[in-house]
């Protein structure tokens, strides 16, 4: 009866480890496909020279169906006044280098951070998994 | 005592997976995120032409140009991710009209239009937490060519 006892206070401390192993690798997955995602629309910006509404609709609503979540829930940070392709770079500081770089900020829940949140005492707010990509990417538009 | 002993080397084995596990899917992030910035690099430092060999008919890129680009991409990606805490250092190769194709094969590509690439290495504290593993580098490489 002891060790019964023991084990039932024990069992669903085990069970986590098991719960949280599938959650962190379904995270995983997750981040890849946003990782993919906003690199697409990147390279897309790239072009275009900037972020602008399409790219960002159109990325808000790939993640949000992709993961299963809102598109409101994208947040999306970048720039979406036209950068032009630096033509010649020699002679510019590095902050007039920024003139023809498209810097992006993208965060998404991704999903629940740990599994068992109430067996630990934690909100539910403050068990989400935002996962945020930014950077940096040079401008191919050319003026005309 | 003996389910408690149990418990207690399951607990030890389980946090030392997840911590491993954990461990393993930044270095997989840290590969994945240094292979987009090289790409960035190669692909910002390519739009660095030379002018004035472009007015005497030959494709070339300014070798200076393109790893000042390349270096202030870096600069800007180590403000705020995960590899604020570490160094990263760059190689870069240029495959032109002045400075020839030698070697371009190498990267899958073939000869006549010039081309970018870019190896980022980074250097920083031990990925893993786990004393037995110790990554502290991770390198990858992009090449950019130009289509046209």
């Amino acid at each position: 009866m002891k060790q019964f006892l023991v084990l039932t206070a024990i069992l669903p401390l085990m069970l986590v480890f098991f719960l949280q192993f599938a959650m962190d690798q379904q995270n995983s997955a997750r981040v890849q496909a946003v990782s993919d995602l906003v690199y697409a629309a990147k390279e897309e910006a790239r072009q275009e020279g900037c972020f602008n509404k399409e790219i960002k609709q159109r990325l808000a609503s790939s993640i949000a169906g992709r993961l299963g979540i809102s598109p409101s829930d994208v947040v999306i940070d970048a720039d979406s006044s036209v950068k032009y392709r630096l033509e010649d770079v020699s002679g510019l500081t590095d902050g007039q280098l920024e003139r023809g770089m498209i810097h992006y900020r993208v965060t998404v829940p991704v999903g629940r951070m740990m599994a068992g949140r109430s067996l630990f005492g934690l909100k539910e707010e403050g068990n989400i998994y935002r996962y945020t990509i930014e950077g940096r990417a040079a401008s191919e538009r050319l003026r005309r | 005592m003996k389910v408690f002993i149990m418990f207690l080397a399951f607990m030890i084995v389980f946090s030392a997976s997840l911590v491993y596990r954990n461990d393993m899917e930044l270095y997989m992030r840290m590969q994945d995120s240094l292979k987009r910035l090289a790409e960035d690099c190669a692909a910002g430092g390519s739009l660095a032409t030379d002018r004035d060999l472009y007015a005497s008919g030959r494709l070339c890129i300014d070798r200076e140009d393109a790893e000042r680009i390349s270096s202030v991409l870096i600069e800007k990606a180590m403000e705020k991710t995960m590899f604020s805490g570490g160094t990263i250092s760059q190689t870069v190769k240029i495959f032109d009209d002045v400075k020839g194709y030698d070697g371009i094969e190498g990267y899958g590509l073939s000869a006549g239009r010039p081309a970018v690439a870019v190896s980022l290495t980074y250097s920083g504290p031990d990925i893993f937490r786990l004393s037995f593993l110790k990554i502290q580098t991770v390198t990858r490489t992009a090449v950019y060519q130009w289509e046209y």
